[in-house]
């Protein structure tokens, strides 16, 4: 039940974007829903991947050793290597998707919400289940998110926005009714 | 060299128009302290990995330059963090994260292009103008929020009250969306100005 509780949290009471704001600016780019889906999973991918790893390098390595200081370039240089590695899987499997990511995985990698689980998961202590469902579901969460916002996105652009607040003004505006309509799920877990 | 330290100031600021580093800017910015203090580690950070990586100088393909101005500018985030954690540890306490995650800010990484087609002096000039501009851009949401949702600025008390939800995620995102827009419009009407002066 407790894990049940956990990955509900991960999802939506804890949503990466709109209650841990991490990867926000991401989140909040001009795509089209199609797109923002696929983004979407990638970052999922590359955040769990990055998130199994890190806990490994962290447990096995770092904290035994005392290099616990070396954590964030650690963590770094692991999301850079499966992003990569992930965008050479994905132009053999599926490599209309790849074009999608404009041909190129490595922003995947600089999202700010990739190496904050990654982080978030070494500071917690969690173990190597938890550490793995935070991925996942925060990953998932992101996911959300980010087709959320496309697809709010969509329909402002038929809108009469003032000038001034065309872009990112108003997608956060929106952002925040968004996040308002998620502390709906405060209480669940 | 005075014109692109002025840019980032105003016309180009990184987070009211350029919607750079915004993640931070909506976790931290509960409080005045917060926002300034961020501001001023996200500077440095940014100012030490745009030189260090000019003079690392170029790599031959686009995705590595990327790679290795994340990996520099990781170690100053880390470097950040230790320093941070010795010294202010309440303050360390309040960022959280958000120090060590400085490694990967839109902001500093959207400056590596930049960084490796200039010379470091012009490079440094851009960043720094950049870094003020954002320390500047989180302080300021930083003192209507904590205004706003708790009554006072840096900690002295103005108003009899505050209105809490400000402080949540969703008052972040509200205050930073209206913030940016009114800033827009401002330096908007200057630049329209300028052009019609010119």
């Amino acid at each position: 039940m407790n894990i049940l509780l956990f990955m509900i949290g991960c999802v939506f009471t804890h949503n990466i974007v709109f209650d841990r704001l991490l990867g926000v600016g991401d989140a909040g780019k001009d795509r089209r829903v199609e797109v923002a889906a696929v983004y979407g999973l990638a970052v999922c991918a590359v955040m769990t991947l990055t998130a199994v790893c890190a806990w490994a390098a962290d447990s096995l390595l770092l904290t035994p050793m005392k290099l616990d200081f070396l954590r964030v370039p650690a963590f770094t240089l692991i999301a850079i290597l499966i992003s990569l590695l992930g965008q050479v899987c994905l132009g053999k499997v599926k490599p209309a998707w790849l074009e999608q990511l404009e041909g190129c995985a490595l922003p995947v990698a600089a999202n700010v919400a990739v190496l904050g689980v990654a982080l978030m998961n070494a500071e917690a202590g969690y173990s190597f289940a938890y550490a793995l469902l935070n991925g996942l579901c925060s990953g998932a969460g992101f996911l959300l998110a980010v087709v959320l916002m496309a697809g709010v996105r969509e329909k402002l652009e038929f809108s009469r926005i003032p000038a001034p607040f065309k872009g990112m003004p108003i997608t956060l505006i929106s952002a925040g009714l968004i996040a308002l309509a998620f502390i709906g799920f405060k209480g669940m877990a | 060299m005075d014109n692109r330290f002025v840019k980032g100031l105003l016309r180009d600021n990184p987070l009211l128009c350029l919607a750079l580093g915004v993640c931070p800017a909506l976790a931290v910015t509960t409080y005045a302290v917060n926002g300034l203090a961020l501001g001023v580690i996200t500077c440095c950070v940014l100012v030490c990995a745009t030189l260090v990586s000019c003079l690392l100088g170029k790599v031959s393909s686009e995705k590595g330059q990327l790679a290795l101005y994340m990996m520099v500018s990781a170690a100053f985030a880390a470097v950040a963090d230790l320093i941070v954690k010795a010294n202010f540890p309440e303050l360390s306490a309040a960022l959280g994260i958000f120090v060590p995650l400085t490694a990967v800010s839109s902001l500093v990484l959207s400056r590596a292009a930049f960084a490796v087609d200039n010379t470091p002096g012009e490079a440094v000039a851009d960043v720094l103008g950049m870094g003020i501009g954002y320390l500047c851009a989180m302080t300021v949401v930083g003192v209507v929020r904590e205004l706003l949702a708790h009554g006072s600025v840096f900690g002295a008390a103005i108003l009899p009250g505050g209105i809490p939800s400000i402080a949540l995620p969703a008052g972040g995102f509200l205050v930073l969306g209206v913030l940016m827009g009114v800033f827009k419009a401002i330096v908007g009407k200057k630049d329209e100005e300028e052009d019609a002066q010119a």
